[in-house]
């Protein structure tokens, strides 16, 4: 046997004539087959070489004083064992075999044409291994199949939601206009409100399809990374959210004690502070004089934490569990799609980093993050 | 101008766009008297229950509420639920339409399951669609 056979191979005989065994041993040994055997023709010896034995393959003669090929056969179906098993027996007639066959025999091979059995055996363990690797192979398939369909439905939910998403500003634009012809023969003022609403219904549209921008890059672009100054990051994202409401009320701190260089993503980076500042500064809370963010990280050969405190208006420990799921808007004043904080954690987990939300109604909220500093690259 | 179908509609949307352009078409059609108008799903249901109290509840409950589906804290599906519970006056005599941007077929189809929802109307509002409401 040429084929894929290195080691001996184990074969399981069920004959009670010693004397046939070895004529069988000589048949297999004609052409250079290496194997080990053991002989039973005991239905309880069967069983037990069946699994201590371990065999490879089954070569077992129909008619034994008290066992028989077929019961034999039942027993390993019923193991869930895949050996290939072939009665090799004195004379059958043709019906027989055919019903061997059908039961999941894989071969018979007379008593007087042993010659027939190298060939026969070689033959048999091919097809199990097809059948095997099929069978892997029809496994595979079936996992992503369920996979995708998962993500389809995934996707399914996903553009129902933004399509809403957009939508509904959307709608808010056609109906300014619609008043504004209304109102048209009236003051100038009014149309004044309504360009200015028109500009804010524009402009969510825009925070909405950029939400699904930094999403999707998220998804599609491999991790760049590089050196990060993360002081002079965080004052860039921060400086960025001057057009937002409240911005210069807000006092703001960065505090970055490092041990170690940090390598990391830096566009990435970037988005997950652009969204946690925006809400620090959205959801301040105006009844405060002394409005604040607070950032602080320290950074270690191995990881960076960072830690976003503010004392604006607070999450609901209702809403707290939900703040990560997509389309959630967590507070009465939210504007938003629902999608900023979905984005911040899809893309630390790619960042392989963690994060965690604690908040306390009414008086703060952290946010703290864990990221892997990365290792310098190479080129 | 007596003529005024009804006698007062609630507004229930989060977006505050949104209820100005509502209460101003529904101004321009001169269908109601009263905009009661409501920025929470809550504050509305808060108000509805106070409203049942008082023994001339048949007569300033809203005929027609305009609601919302996607809002923060309490949406329109939760407001619907917590609507099933109220008195029967308030039931019978508030009759409901989901005014909404959505045009998801799930969203319309779930509406379309609450006895009280009697018409599903997308945004904007127009002036149309107003007069051929018929609740």
């Amino acid at each position: 046997m040429k084929n894929n056979v290195s080691k001996d191979l184990k074969i399981l005989m069920l004959e009670d004539q010693e004397e046939d065994a070895g004529l069988m041993d000589r048949a297999l040994s004609k052409e250079k087959i290496k194997f080990t055997r053991i002989r039973v023709d005991a239905r309880e010896d069967f069983i037990q070489a069946l699994d201590k034995f371990n065999p490879d393959l089954i070569l077992s003669d129909h008619a034994l004083p008290q066992f028989n090929s077929i019961e034999a056969l039942k027993i390993v179906q019923e193991s869930k064992s895949d050996i290939p098993f072939i009665i090799v027996t004195g004379s059958v007639s043709e019906e027989f075999a055919v019903s061997c066959i059908k039961k999941g025999v894989d071969d018979y091979v007379l008593k007087s044409n042993l010659s027939r059995l190298p060939l026969a055996i070689k033959h048999s363990i091919n097809e199990h291994q097809s059948k095997r690797i099929r069978k892997e192979q029809d496994e595979v398939l079936q996992r992503q199949n369920i996979e995708l369909l998962k993500i389809n439905r995934e996707l399914d939910s996903f553009v129902y939601n933004i399509s809403h998403n957009l939508r509904a500003p959307l709608a808010s634009v056609i109906g300014l206009v619609n008043i504004a012809r209304l109102d048209r023969s009236k003051n100038v003022e009014a149309s004044d409100q309504y360009f200015d609403m028109i500009g804010k219904s524009t402009l969510k549209l825009d925070d909405t399809l950029k939400e699904i921008l930094d999403f999707s890059q998220n998804l599609r672009t491999d991790l760049k990374i590089s050196e990060v100054n993360l002081k002079q990051l965080c004052r860039e994202c921060l400086n960025k959210l001057q057009h937002l409401k409240g911005f210069d009320k807000i006092e703001k701190q960065v505090d970055v004690r490092s041990e170690a260089d940090f390598y990391s993503d830096n566009y990435r980076l970037s988005v997950i502070l652009a969204y946690i500042f925006s809400n620090s500064i959205k959801y301040r809370d105006m009844l405060k004089d002394d409005q604040f963010i607070r950032i602080i990280a320290s950074i270690s050969s191995t990881r960076t934490i960072l830690s976003i405190l503010d004392n604006g208006v607070g999450i609901h420990p209702d809403h707290l569990p939900n703040v990560f799921d997509m389309f959630v808007r967590s507070n009465e004043s939210s504007d938003g799609a629902g999608l900023g904080l979905y984005v911040v954690k899809e893309v630390v987990e790619k960042l392989k980093g963690t994060i965690e939300i604690a908040s306390s109604l009414g008086e703060w909220t952290r946010v703290d993050i864990t990221l892997p500093n990365h290792d310098k690259p190479t080129s | 101008m007596s003529s005024r179908k009804y006698r007062a509609v609630m507004l229930i949307d989060d977006n505050e766009i949104d209820n100005l352009i509502n209460q101003k078409m529904i101004e321009a059609s001169a269908i109601t008297e009263n905009i009661y108008t409501h920025t929470g799903a809550k504050s509305a249901i808060e108000f509805l229950k106070n409203m049942e109290k008082m023994d001339v509840a048949d007569k300033v409950l809203p005929d027609v509420i305009f609601l919302d589906i996607d809002m923060p804290l309490m949406d329109g599906f939760q407001f619907l639920d917590e609507f099933a519970n109220l008195s029967q006056v308030t039931r019978k005599k508030s009759r409901i339409i989901m005014l909404t941007s959505s045009i998801n077929p799930q969203d319309f189809n779930r509406a379309k399951k609450y006895e009280n929802v009697k018409l599903y109307l997308n945004k904007p509002l127009s002036h149309d669609s107003i007069m051929k409401i018929d609740v």
